[in-house]
Formats: C-alpha cells, structure tokens, sequence
C-alpha cells in the first residue's frame, strides 16, 4: 500500500533522506532500508518491537503520556513511541534487553536492585522505568529521593509499585555516595 | 515476620522477577503465532442508535484483509446475565460499541478497512442517568433487559443469592434510634481501573471443536468458564499469558475474547484483538455508578439501629456479573457496619454509557464510597471519633452476617480492632483529631485535615481451588495450579506455601504456566482468595504428595511414615535424623508423585482494611493534596512483605483512593463520549505526586490455614475514597458528598463560588 | 499512524519552500511529542502528505545571549532551557516553566518552537478518530464549539477565538458576520453594528424582510433550545440604517476616476452599485423599469416588503453618488457596446423577468404570475379571478396565491409537483398561505388546461408520484392514472422565469448556456474583459440574499480589474477586545422573541404584515447568541512568560523574516503562523535589572498536567514601590492574556497584601466564566495575588 503511494510522486523541494537507517541497539549494528524495514510513520518503539524484535520495549499509551516505552537514546531516556524511527539515523539506543552484562550474562545492578525489593507489580511498566533510572544514576549516581520521584514522573504505575521503585533506586544511589 | 518459617513471611524474589527486570517476560503483545492476523474494531460514534444496514464490500476486497464481520455474519454468542452482550449487535448502546470486525495482515491494513466500512446509523435516544434510565418512557437498551432494570439475583452463586438486604425491623430500629440522618450520596464518577496494558487476546481455532486462547488475564481459566457455555461448550484451552496489570478488569476478557475468536474462526488463522489505549479508555471496562437515597439511625453511643434506602447501580451499557458484584456488596456492608434492622434495596440499572464489569472493590468499594458521607453526618451529628465508631461496628467474633449466597455466616475470624488501634496509633490519631469539620492545622490559606476508613470482605476464602503438587525423584517440585500472573506475586507465593510443605529449597519449586490443558480446575485469582482459598488447596496438594513420598520411603528406611520428615530432597527419621535417604531413592528415577488438593468455599472468615488519611486543602484554590496515608490491616500471616505492601500501596492505584481527588470519568451528558480519554486528562498518580505512606500489617494467626495467613489484595483501596473524603471535609469545615473534590467542588462548599 | 511521506530539511529555506510547495498538506516536525500524538489519534480531517523534519537543520537550538537579550533558537530543546545556566540566571522565569512542561522525557524531547505552536487543547477537539470518530468542532470545519455548552471545565474564561466562519455565517449566502454585529448591538454600539452588517449586505432592511435566513437553520443556539431571531435583529438594523442613512451611508472620500455600468437595479445590481461605489469608482444604473429595485419593488408583495423600504434604499445608495438611469431599456436605447465603450467596467444583472413555458395543452390561456404581482405593485389592483389555481411550490407562487385572496379572489389554490415536504417555499411561508386560506394541492402536476368559450374552466391535474431522480435532480415522474379535475376562471403560472437575452448580439463573446450568463462563481467575471454579470443571470432565480452576493463579488473583483490591483483588500479590522464575549447567562434556556404580526382578518395586500420589535427585544435577542468560537484554553507554558519578558518570535516564510512580538503571534488561534511559515528563534530582551520573576502553574498533578491557570509576572520593585510590572495569565483564554489591568493597579503602588488583593480582583475584570469553569476565576486571582506578594 505504502509503494503505491509513494510512486510516481518525487517529494516536493527538499531532497529526500531516502536512504539506509544505521541504529546501533545494545551495540549491535542495523542498517534499515527505508521502505523495506522502516515506513516513515514508523515509531522507534514499532521498529525495536517489531521489526527487531526488541519486545522488552513496551507500549501502553503510544502517546509519549506513560513512559512505558522509554529506552535510552545516546545515554539520554526518551519515548521511542513518540519518536519517527527515520529520524533516528546513527543513534545509539539501549534497550532493557542491553541491560545485562554480555559477557557474564550477569544482571545490571539496577535489575538486581528491583528484584531485591520486588520494585514491580504486574511488570509492565517496569522496563520503561528501569531505563529511565538507568538515565538517571548515569548521569547522577547519587540521586536524592526528590532526583528520582521528579526523573521518574512521567511513568505510570497502576499499580503502585512507586515506593519500592525508589527504595530500590536509593540502594543504588546510597552506594554512588 | 516469618520467624517460624523457611520462606513464608520472608521477602524472597518473585519468580517472574528476572524476567520482568530483564524485559524477557512475555505479555500478549510480544507475542506472535504463525500466521497471525490482527483483529480490528469499528467504533460506534453514537451512544445509543440502530444500524440500518452496514456496506461491508470495499473492506472485504481491500488487499490484506482476511475476514470482515458484523452483526449479520457474527456467531451469536452471549454474554451477560442474563445474555444481553452479543459479539455484535444490530444496536450499538454506547459511544465505542462494535459495529463491525476486521481481520488483516496487518494492524496498519485492518485499520484502513475499517474506513471502507460504510454504516448506516438510526439513531436512537440515549440515557446517562441510572435513575431516569429506570423511570418509565425512559430510551430501552436491551430487549432482554425491560425498563432497564436488571433481574435481581445471579444462579451460579446459589439459588438465594443475595437480592436485597432485610433483616430485621427497621421501623423499629429507627425508633431506637436517638439520631437519624438521611441523604443521598454518590460514588458514580466512573473512574477507570486503567491498566497499563491494554487488554488483549489471541484465538487459534484447531478444529470447529477446540479453541486456543492466549489471554491477559488477571483469572486465565475464567476465560474457560465464562466462554464455554456462551460458545456452545467448544473445548477452549486458555493460556494465561504475562498479564500487565488487571485490578479486576481482565477476568474473562469476554469481548476479546469473543472478537477475536470469531475473526479467528471467520478467517481460519489466528487472530490478535489488542485494544488501543484509546479502546481501553472507551470501550472496556468502568466502575459500577453507585447512588444511594439511605437513611441511618444510631444510638448516641455508636450503636447503629437501622439502616434503610435505595441503592442505584449504573452498570452501564452492559454489565459482567453486576448483580455478584450487588450481593458481595451488600455482603460486605454488613462487615462495616453490624446493624440489627436492614432494608437496602439495590436497583441495577443499564445506561448508554461504557460498560462496567469487575473491579477491584467489586461492589463492596461502590457501596462503602457511597455510604461513607451518610456516616459521616451521623457520626458528626452524635459527635462520635469515627476511629471509634468503626471500632464498635466492625465484624467481630460473635457476630455474623448474611454473606452473597444469601445464607447467614457466624465470623469466626480475627478481632480487627488491634489493626484499627495500630493504625491510629502510627498515624497519630489522637493529637490529629480536632473533631468532626475541624482542621488539624491551619497555616494561612492552607487547612490539613484527617479522615479514616474502613473496609473488609469476606471473600477470602469465596469458590473452589483444585491444585496438584508433583515431585520429581530429583528433588523438585512442580505446582500445578492454573494461576495467572498480574502483579499480585500469587504464583511465587503459591511456590512458596508448597516449599515450606516439602521444605525445599524455593528455586526447587516451580509452577506449571496457567494453562487449562494443564491444570485441574481453578476458579480465578479473584477477590482475596489467592492465599486462603488457592494457597490452601496447593498447601493441600503438598502435604499428600509430602505424605505418599514418606509412604514410599518408609519401609526404605524401614521407619514409620509418620516418624518421617523431608527437608532439601533428603528423608529422614525425626528422631534420628543421621538415617536418611534421598527423594530418588524411595521413589525410584521412573516416578513421581502426584499430591492432590481441593479447596472448598469457605465464608466464614473476612479481612479488614482500615486507611488513614492526610490532606491538605489550599482554600484559595481548592486544591487537595494527599500528604499522608496509613493503610493497616492483619493478615494473620505475611507470606511475602513487600508483595504485601506493595499491594497496600496499590490502593492509590486502580481507582482507589485518588477517586476522591483527581480520579473520574468525565462523560460528555450530551452525547456519551468520554472527554478524558487520554493519559493527559485522566489523572493518576504520578511519581512526583507520591503522598507518605505507612503500611502496618499484623500477624494474628489465622487458624484456618495452615500458615494462618489470609489474603487482603482487593480490599486495599476501597476504604481510601471515604476516607479522602472525610479528611478534605474536615480541612475545610464542610461538607462535600460527591466524588471526586476537585477544586471546583471545594471552592463551592467553601462559598468561594 | 497512517502513512506519510517524510523529508528532511537541511536549512530553514528548504523547509519553507518545501511548506509552501505542499499548499498546507504538509507538517514540521520537531520534538514530534505534540505532532505524532495529532496524527495517531487523526483528530483532523485533513491527514498531512509530507512530514517535513526540522531537526536536520543545523544551528536552530542556540541558547545565547547577543546585543544584551537572549536568544533560542526554536528547535532548543526544553530541558536544555531549563538547564542553561544563562537562562537560569537572568531569565529565571523561563527556566522555569520550562522545567514546568509535562514530564522530563518530554522535555528532553519538545522544543521551544513546538511549544509553541502546539495544537489546541480541548477534549473535543482531541477528540480520537479510533473511538466514536473525530469530534468536528467548528474549528476543524464542523458547526460548534462543543465546549462553549457542554464539558468546559478547563476552558477559557475571557470569552473564545474564532479562527474559522461561525455556522450562522457560514451558512449565509453573503457571509454576513452575524456574531459580530449582535455583539456591537449587546454592547450597545448600534453604528458600529450597522458597518458590520454593510460589509457584507448593504440591504438589510430588505433580507430582513424576505431573506430565508439560512444562519437561523445553522445557529447552535438551536441544537441547546432555539435559534436566535437573526431575521427580526436585522430587519431592525435595517431600519435603523435608513434611519440614520445620512451619518451611516456616506459617500467615498476619494473618487478613482474609474466609472462603471450596471445593467439591472434589482439587488444584484444594487448590491454592486453600493460596493463599487464605496471603493471611490463612479457608478451608473441602468433599469428599463420606472422605479429602481427590481423584484425588490415590483415582484416582491409591499404587504411582505413595503414599497417605501425599497424607495429608500435606493435613496441611500443614490445619496453616495451612484447615478440611476431609468427608463432606459439596454439594447434598445442603448447598447451594451455603447456601455463598454463608455465605461470603464460593466456589470450585468438584469434579472430574470421572463415567463418559461412547460409545454402545457392550454398554457396560452393562463397568466403569468409574475406579471400580475407586477400589475399589483404599478397599482393595478383588480380581482384576478374569482376561483384563482396558482401553479408552483416556490415563494412566488405563495405570493400570487396570498395576493389573489388578498385582492378579493374567493379560493385560491396552489398545485406543485412536491410534496408538502419538499416544497421549495419557505416553511413560513406556506404557514402563511395557509393561515390567509390558501388551498394546497401537493404531489400535482398539470396535465392540461380545461376551457370552453376560449375561457379557462379549470385545470386537469395528475399524479405527481415522485420529483427528483436518484441524483437529486428535477426529473417528475407521473402516474397518469390517477387524475383530478380542479375548477377554475383563472391560472396563474408561478414554475420559474427566464432572463431575456435580447440585448446581447449574436456573435457576442458573452457565453449564454442554459439560459445563463457563463461567470466565474468566485469573481463574477464572464470571459469578456471588464464585463461581469451576477444575480439571476448568471444563477437563475434565487434568493435575495444570493443576488447580493453575487453583486458584491462582482464588485470586489471589478475593484481589482479598475485598480490594477493584485488582489483585493480584505482585511477585517480587528476589534479592541481580544476574545469573543457573550452574555454570562448565555446558558440560561431561553425562547426566541417572536415578531407580532397583523391579525390575519387584518391582512391587506399593501401594508406590511410583519410589525417589527424594538430596541429593547434586540437587545435581548442579540444577548442570546452564542458568539460561537473556539474557547480552547491556551496552554503553552512557554507562551506565557514570553509574553511576561516581552520576547518577539521569529518566523520564516518564503518571502523572508518576520519577527513579531509574542502577544500578536498568539491573537489567532492556533497562532498567526501561515500554513507556509515556521518560527525559527525567540528573541527576549533583558528582563529590567532586579526584576522579580515568577511563574506559577495550577495544575492538579505536580507532572504530566497542563496548567489549569498559570501566571508569569516580572515585577520591579523599588523601596517597596512597583515600579514596572508585567503579568501575564495563561490557561485562561484562548490565548495568554496581559494582565494590563493589574498591572495598573499595583504600579507605582506599595507591595503589600492590600494591593495584591485589589490587583487580583483586577487580574478578573471582564470574565465570563463558562458553565463549568467558574473556579477557575477564584484560581486567577488568588494566582495573581501569590505571584504579587511572592
């Protein structure tokens, strides 16, 4: 469907970015043909989901409104949901896939930490807020209580696991100190 | 916590929990079958209208698509009590009802049949409000529903099934009675449970006979037990998938279910039906509206005398099991409030508004919000501490109650009122209170103010559980129990009752997945039953299969059964613990054992919920902010403490408590679309927003079970709203009867407006 | 999503030029957070083809003081805001309202520009596509504002925005600006509602008369109880215009030097006259009649119209300058070549005045029903029949068929091949007929005419079983069987008229199809250069209101053809208020005021039935409207304390940089952006050294909510006096609002509780809470008082 669209009509005054899409997702390399791969409407979540297979990346809303499938672009947490997979060209994303040590298997201390404290209900929307936290004790290894509700506001939680999320990320933080 | 035990009332790591934190859980998004189609709805724009006629052909030759249903072509499957919910329907009865299904290749295919769909639509008159709905000329929804008015009762929960509450003379009562107040109170703002994750199901049909479902579900084999009956008793299998939040709603997951399987069955492939956030918000699943016109007598003392009124219930467009959800309310109102002389009247009414069905509360939360306010000016009028006034009237060993099935109950359960002292001993009741519509602080335009609630259920240990414990001649155990798992760490938990049993290691013990092909039969992780009601017929389970290893190790060891004990795979004699064998060695290497157990109802007992609550109220503004809660409870015994608090912190969640601050339903009255329908302007919780909170949960053992534990999942948040509500009343100096108290409402009942 | 095409813009002129190449079919996309949501969702109708992607353009997120203000470029991000440390340091109130913005993910993602410019937020317009189908508020094209009635809690309390046609003037033939007209007269201001009813209808006296009125079958204010009597309101301004002609109808200041022809004085033709005059061009009118007005004077009953209205609007129009020629038969006394030669322009509109035969057995000996109002109108007033059988459904058979009772007829019928439902007589209308005792025949049509002697004896009629085909079009299908024979001594043919075409030479380039003038609908101009033609000429018979249209397209179009000018100026002053205000008991169920009439005994066939209201009944009914707009609330955090610091905003379009001060960005919703242009930095000046900056958002949740009501304020404080102050609300209108008033009132004024009190009653002058959203009032003053006193 989409090719019969996009025939005939040489796009309009710029040139067109028609090209490969190089990602690098837990370090390793993709390159995506634009058309093939990746349709320009096409969210950065749809691509890690389902065109990479990346399903730790969860959508709930799709609207950028529950942080749920927050994954880490260049160091920096966004919403891949809200977010055109063809404007990530040359980026480095880390998904909660990336999270654990690839070469002991072993697990990141932040996932170690949620299972500690049982930092999750349902689990849903847990790789979202694991990313995010991730962002965070990377940025800022000794994170305040406050550092961390405010960095983590835009997740949703039905379920309430809000207190021991906190609890587990402060284990962390207490040993940045 | 847990002194005396291996693993119950120790924090240990969920079994899920690597899987979870390492995104590897599997969710009914993530998963794919060969040859999967993706199912797709169109969405009525109207509340209430007929179809004239649907011009299906432009869909069906769209390339991609599979099949394309609607009422003309969809199977007649029924849900609903009684059978009011068809797959599809030549009426369409609220803004987001099924008009027609698509199945494609691709959701991005299915989506853009959808708009070659070409509908004809009479409309017809809409009703919102459940007491015009039920007034005569009011628009009819249901040809099976006359007047909009539900038949009362429900037969699968016995014949007697809870219909109405009288006992008693509450004319008499009410002459007893030194003060009687009467008002109507509401708790209708309709809020959604809103998990994060969507509903969804996948259906594969392997023949006409047998249905596979893939199912996110709170409850995997109530997808069975629903749906059976409604599709002609086809064999369904149903796999409970990783289930990413629930709160009630996603028991039987009927309408997927049902959609998918008729797209599935129409296209004969498999069909995924996965809502939208959008879908989830219009189109799924409500709180009951609960309104009651009710009157109250009370002695000076506290003592209640009479309790008399209406009570309406808007289940909606169409309800699940509304009138269950009646009976265990009134059940449960009889817990709050022990009263000689009962006359509560329910009236279950259809409006064109999104459907209701399960919620955690079920029922007993709907009623307990609407009551509350009415308590609250008796209390208020008698000058009585409400700590106290619960105290009184909450169930307690002597005193019973009629429970759902319509059959009186004598509590033989724990003395909660050690729960309610705790509670407001941490939260500093005494030097809080200031008394009824007084301040505890005033700092400028800014009043605290301090409410309590209270709640309890005797649905703890409500339908039957059948489990099987298998041991394996290597030292480990398999619980088979059809449990799924939505956040309540239920299967660990389970894991846990059969290790201590076997005394095992707990990584020794697992759990089959929640698969009805598997398992023997289980009825649903409902209510608060999963540690009573499931945890005893896995306990059960255990303790045969512990009880046949030792027979088989006996004449081994050449000692009594009963003189034996297993811990970590070895047998041995309790007096001589040097004589010992491992499991294989009694049981061979091409054996296992099998232990079986059943659990049957048990009403009996009941859990208690009390919270407490602080909030501040800027009376400039009206804005209430939640500072603190307290939730206490006793639970006989902790099987797991941060399972258990997180589920207590759960009672700001699943429209619990935020219910009486930010959290409705806002619903267009002209034309029955829902405004907020969105994660912007639907108001949860945030991070950044998070009030104090103190959990106090109490060990007094619970005889029945043989960890003396019972369950409390549910009842978290019912007794929040109430409680809310009364502390913003208090702050403030008036009265606010509705839910929730936004701003607008305070800076009303503060004359500011 | 639903697919589109995506490119990247390497510079800000590429982007520009790819805009405008996509003729509004296209859309930036920068943080994409608001963007994507908007299309997921398809809350428009309208899906964009390209999503052109801005964050390819290099140095578009500059942070960075220069020449002593600031400057962000528009692709900054908001967390990169609220973390610079100039900002933070010297335009504190900007880090913060940044830092204010929905959750940090967001922020990381969002851009100052998207802030911006993000769409409207209002639950209705929001309203998702995938669920009950898009919600068509008038602001996508749709005929309400939901909001104004229904689920307004966080919507505006100054009033709304409009951004597109109300319904009423959408549906007006002429685009009247009914809202604006009853708002002048709500606030009392006849004379300038009298000038905003003459932009667009120079002949209200008469449309107030006869015009169907459409705008009343479109006013919301129907769907919430009952329409507004837009008709009633403008029959009184219409009156009160003549009345005051001398002061409201004056002529031009400047004359052009260029002259024009106009063949017809009807209202086309009159409607041309008054506009093209008003442009400074020297008019002349030509009619063959003795009185100038056309239909208006000879056609249209005086009980319905009376004969002095029309008389004194040609009057008015002759008092400006415009020259009539009367008498004077175009292609007899004079030709339409003689007019091209002699004038600089031509406008034909004749009308149509001409009988149509349908073929009929009989039909020479019945009477065409035009000509006999005529006859009434000269003065002939004889009884026209004693049983009179008028044929046709339309107003002019009404006419005929009233007028004949009137004049003494004893029965008069009307036939029609409609249905009583699908009559094309106004409902009215036909109530009338049948209150004055006018027979109907409906689903009739004639089968030939009964006589004997030469004399008409009656009428054989048939079964009409159906008129309009499939397509809608007038195709009569009949059942011959079923016959009635109606008795009468006179038939009066009211089916249609057709336009004489006579003074047109063969071999003239005017095209004549079909009966009609070929003209281009938007300009009225007929392929010969400098000849237009309008009104029934050019679109057969139609309403008054149509032909006033017409004539005043023909005008603006000939304005262009005798100036030269590219295209014609049609720039709306704006008001001094900047949102739309209605009555605060807009919402009160109220009935339309109903006109008094004659008693039906009293009805004559020369005194007007209909009696006018009065001052005081306008003014009621003017205080019924709506004022339909978009009552949105404005929620960008960042349009607020930059209205607060003053900043001016930058905008690209393809005829180069704008820049514009923030406050005029934002006084069209949506922004004044053209669909070609986009901001590309925000300029701020220094904030007034030692100022006080605070910004303070009342919201519900501490994240993720947009603000309920926010205010940004920079206050200079000196010894305790305010020496300078701005503040600014947002949340609270369709646009932030300057609180000039409370600027005023603390100004020069010690801080101190006492002022910040009156100055928060200040901050509310002037609001019109809606139904739900009164709170929101006490929230901006104690807002204010706060941001005062912090």
């Amino acid at each position: 469907m989409k090719t019969d669209r996009d025939k005939g009509k040489a796009s309009r005054g710029v040139a067109t970015a028609e090209k490969n899409i190089s990602l690098t997702v837990n370090g390793k390399p993709y390159e995506l043909m634009v058309g093939k791969d990746v349709n320009p409407d096409h969210t950065l979540a749809y691509t890690l989901r389902e065109t990479l297979g990346y399903t730790g990346t969860k959508i709930a809303c799709d609207h950028g409104s529950c942080g749920a499938c927050t994954v880490l672009m260049d160091g920096e947490a966004v919403l891949s949901c809200t977010m055109l997979t063809v404007e990530c060209d040359g980026k480095k994303i880390t998904t909660i896939e990336g999270l654990e040590n690839r070469e002991t298997g072993g697990l990141h201390p932040l996932q170690q930490a949620f299972i500690d404290n049982t930092a999750f209900q349902c689990g849903f929307c847990t790789p979202g807020i694991i990313m995010s936290a991730k962002a965070l004790l990377d940025k800022n290894p000794s994170p305040t209580e406050e550092d961390i509700k405010q960095e983590l506001a835009g997740h949703y939680c039905r379920c309430v696991s809000h207190y021991l999320v906190v609890k587990a990320i402060l284990s962390l933080a207490e040993k940045g100190r | 916590m847990g002194g005396e035990y291996r693993h119950i009332g120790k924090a240990t790591p969920r079994k899920d929990a690597r899987a979870i934190v390492t995104g590897k859980a599997e969710y009914i998004d993530d998963m794919k079958l060969s040859g999967m189609l993706y199912g797709k709805v169109l969405r009525s724009p109207y509340p209430h209208a007929r179809i004239k006629n649907i011009d299906t052909a432009k869909a069906e030759a769209y390339p991609g698509v599979k099949a394309v249903l609607t009422y003309k072509n969809a199977p007649g499957w029924m849900a609903g009590v009684p059978y009011h919910r068809p797959v599809l329907d030549s009426t369409v009865r609220f803004v987001g009802d099924a008009v027609a299904l698509v199945a494609a290749e691709t959701e991005e295919t299915a989506d853009e049949a959808l708009e070659l769909l070409e509908v004809e639509y009479e409309q017809l008159p809409a009703v919102y409000d459940m007491e015009e709905a039920a007034r005569p000329g009011a628009p009819q929804l249901h040809e099976r529903i006359p007047g909009n008015v539900f038949p009362r009762g429900f037969r699968s929960i016995g014949e007697k099934a809870l219909q109405e509450l009288v006992m008693g003379d509450v004319e008499k009562g009410f002459s007893e009675a030194d003060i009687i107040e009467e008002a109507t109170c509401a708790y209708e703002n309709i809020p959604n449970p809103l998990p994060p994750e969507p509903p969804g199901v996948i259906a594969t049909w392997e023949d006409p006979e047998h249905l596979t479902l893939y199912t996110a579900s709170q409850s995997a084999p109530m997808n069975r037990n629903f749906a059976q009956p409604a599709l002609g008793l086809v064999d369904i299998r149903v796999i409970g998938m990783q289930c990413g939040g629930s709160y009630g709603t996603k028991n039987a997951n009927f309408i997927p279910m049902a959609h998918a399987a008729a797209l599935a069955k129409a296209a004969g492939r498999p069909v995924k039906v996965y809502f939208s956030k959008e879908e989830h918000f219009n189109a799924y699943t409500l709180r009951l509206g609960s309104r009651i016109h009710a009157r109250i007598g009370i002695k000076k003392d506290g003592t209640v005398t009479a309790l008399q009124g209406e009570w309406f219930v808007d289940t909606g467009a169409v309800s699940e099991m509304a009138q269950v959800q009646v009976a265990v309310g009134l059940g449960e109102t009889q817990l709050l409030i022990r009263c000689p002389n009962w006359n509560m009247q329910p009236t279950l009414v259809c409006t064109n508004r999104s459907p209701s069905g399960v919620v955690r509360g079920f029922g007993g939360q709907e009623l307990n919000c609407a009551l509350l306010p009415l308590i609250t000016v008796v209390m208020e009028k008698a000058d009585l501490d409400p700590v106290d006034f619960f105290k009184k009237n909450y169930m307690a060993p002597g005193a019973g109650f009629y429970w759902r099935d319509g059959i009186w109950r004598d509590y033989r359960g724990i003395d909660f009122s050690k729960a309610i002292d705790k509670g407001a001993e941490v939260f500093g009741w005494k030097d809080k209170w200031k008394g009824w519509n007084k301040p505890t602080v005033v700092n400028g335009a800014k009043r605290i103010g301090v409410g309590v609630g209270l709640h309890g259920n005797a649905d703890i240990g409500e339908d039957e559980s059948e489990a099987n414990v298998k041991l394996s001649p290597d030292a480990r155990a398999v619980v088979y129990s059809c449990v799924s798992e939505s956040g309540m760490g239920e299967r660990s938990a389970l894991c846990k009752m059969a290790a201590e049993v076997l005394n095992l290691p707990l990584d020794r013990v697992n759990i089959t997945p929640a698969d009805t092909l598997v398992n023997p039969f289980e009825f649903g992780l409902v209510g608060s039953r999963g540690t009573y009601a499931v945890g005893s017929a896995v306990i059960e389970a255990a303790e045969d299969a512990r009880r046949q290893l030792l027979e088989l190790a006996a004449p081994v060891l050449g000692v009594k059964p009963e003189e034996l004990d297993t811990k970590d795979g070895a047998i041995f004699a309790k007096n001589n613990p040097q004589k010992k064998i491992a499991w294989y060695k009694a049981m061979g290497i091409a054996r296992t054992i099998t232990g079986q157990g059943r659990f049957e109802t048990d009403f009996s007992l009941c859990n208690c919920m009390i919270i407490f609550a602080e909030v501040e109220v800027d009376t400039e503004t009206g804005k209430a902010e939640l500072l603190r809660v307290v939730a206490s409870t006793d639970c006989g015994q902790i099987i797991d403490p941060l399972v258990l608090e997180g589920q207590l912190h759960g009672s700001l969640g699943s429209a619990g408590i935020d219910t009486a601050i930010f959290e409705e339903t806002v619903l267009d009255k002209d034309t029955g679309h829902i405004m907020n329908c969105n994660m912007i302007d639907y108001k949860w919780r945030t991070f950044a927003d998070l009030p104090k909170f103190e959990s106090i949960m109490l060990e007094t053992p619970v005889e029945s079970h043989r960890f003396k534990a019972i369950g409390v999942g549910e009842i978290a948040p019912a007794p929040g709203p109430g409680a809310v509500l009364m502390a913003i009343n208090n702050a403030i100096g008036k009265r606010i009867m509705t839910y929730p108290a936004t701003p607008d409402k305070i800076l009303k009942a503060l004359g500011r407006i | 999503m639903k697919s589109f095409k995506h490119v990247n813009a390497k510079t800000v002129n590429e982007a520009v030029k790819s805009l405008k190449e996509h003729e509004g079919r296209a859309k930036l996309i920068a943080g994409g957070t608001d963007l994507l949501s908007t299309l997921k969702d398809k809350i428009l109708p309208a899906y964009p083809e390209t999503v052109i992607n801005i964050k390819t353009i290099p140095n578009l997120n500059r942070i960075g003081e220069d020449g002593g203000g600031l400057k962000i470029g528009a692709l900054a991000k908001l967390e990169e805001i609220a973390q610079s440390p100039v900002v933070k340091e010297k335009y504190k109130l900007l880090a913060e309202a940044a830092e204010a913005v929905a959750t940090p993910q967001i922020r990381r993602m969002g851009t100052i520009g998207g802030n911006l410019c993000q769409d409207v937020r209002c639950w209705y317009y929001r309203y998702p596509h995938s669920v009950g189908g898009r919600i068509l508020c008038y602001l996508k094209g749709g005929k309400g504002c939901y909001a104004l009635t229904r689920e307004n809690q966080y919507h505006s309390i100054f009033g709304g925005l409009r951004d597109a046609s109300p319904p009423c003037s959408s549906a007006c033939p002429g685009s009247v600006d009914i809202p604006s007209y009853l708002s002048q007269i709500r606030e009392g201001d006849l004379p300038e509602a009298a000038k905003t009813l003459l932009n667009a209808n120079p002949l209200p006296s008469v449309t107030g008369r006869v015009c169907p009125h459409f705008c009343e079958q479109e006013c919301n204010r129907g769907d919430f109880d009952e329409s507004v009597s837009i008709r009633d309101i403008e029959r009184f301004m219409g009156d009160y215009i003549l009345d005051n002609a001398d002061e409201i109808i004056q002529a031009p200041k400047a004359d052009t030097g260029k002259s024009v022809a106009i063949i017809g004085s009807g209202p086309a033709g009159l409607s041309a006259a008054y506009y093209l005059r008003m442009s400074g061009h020297r008019v002349t009118v030509f009619d063959r009649t003795e009185e100038a007005g056309g239909m208006l004077a000879y056609v249209i009953p005086a009980y319905r119209l009376p004969k002095d209205i029309v008389r004194r609007v040609v009057k008015a129009i002759e008092n400006t300058g415009v020259e009539f020629k009367l008498k004077v038969d175009v292609g007899r006394d004079v030709t339409l070549d003689d007019l091209k030669r002699d004038f600089d322009g031509v406008f034909i509109a004749n009308g149509a005045w001409n009988p149509v035969s349908i073929g009929l057995e009989g039909e020479e000996l019945t009477r065409f029903g035009m000509e006999f109002l005529a006859n009434i109108n000269l003065g002939v007033k004889e009884v026209p029949g004693k049983k009179v059988l008028v044929i046709g459904g339309g107003n002019a058979a009404v006419d005929v068929a009233v007028s004949a009772l009137r004049l003494g007829a004893e029965e008069a019928i009307m036939a029609c091949l409609e249905s009583r439902e699908e009559m094309p007589a106004l409902p009215w209308e036909i109530e009338l007929a049948v209150e004055q005792g006018v027979k109907l025949m409906t689903s009739w049509g004639p089968h030939r005419v009964l006589k004997s002697d030469g004399k008409v004896r009656g009428m054989e009629l048939v079964r009409c079983t159906s008129v309009f085909d499939g397509q809608g079009r007038f195709a009569p299908t009949f059942d011959n069987a079923v016959k009635e024979t109606v008795a009468a001594d006179q038939i009066m043919m009211a089916v249609g008229y057709a336009t004489d075409f006579s003074f047109i030479k063969p071999g003239s380039s005017l095209k004549v199809e079909q009966g009609l003038i070929t003209a281009d609908p938007e300009t009225q101009a007929t392929g010969v250069p400098g000849v237009f033609a309008g009104g029934s000429v050019t679109h057969g018979p139609a309403t008054v209101i149509e032909a006033i249209a017409s004539g005043k397209r023909a005008a603006a179009a000939m304005d262009v053809y005798l100036k030269g000018k590219a295209k014609a100026e049609d720039k709306d002053e704006k008001t001094a208020e900047p949102f739309l205000r209605f009555n605060s008991d807009y919402l009160k169920k109220t009935s339309r005021v109903e006109m008094p009439k004659l008693p039906v005994a009293e009805r004559s066939i020369d005194v007007e039935d209909a009696l006018g209201l009065g001052l005081a009944e306008i003014e009621g009914e003017s205080n019924r409207c709506f004022n339909c707009g978009c009552v949105s609330a404005s929620s960008s955090d960042m349009g607020v304390v930059l209205v607060a610091l003053g900043a001016r905003i930058e905008i690209a379009g393809p005829g180069g940089v704008r820049t514009v001060p923030v406050e005029e960005f934002f006084s069209s919703l949506r922004t004044i952006l053209e669909a070609d242009e986009m901001v590309t930095e925000i300029q701020i000046p220094p904030p007034p050294p030692g100022a006080k900056q605070t910004f303070i958002k009342f919201r519900l949740r501490e994240s993720v909510d947009f603000p309920i009501v926010s205010v940004a304020s920079v206050i200079t404080v000196d010894g305790g006096i305010c020496r300078d102050a701005r503040i600014v609300l947002g949340a609270v209108a369709p646009a932030p609002v300057r609180a000039t008033m409370v600027e005023q009132a603390i100004t020069g004024k010690a801080i101190n509780a006492k002022t910040a009190e009156a100055a928060s009653e200040a901050a509310v002058t002037g609001v019109i809470p809606l139904k739900m959203n009164a709170y929101k009032v006490e929230i901006t003053k104690t807002l204010v008082k706060r941001a005062i006193l912090s």
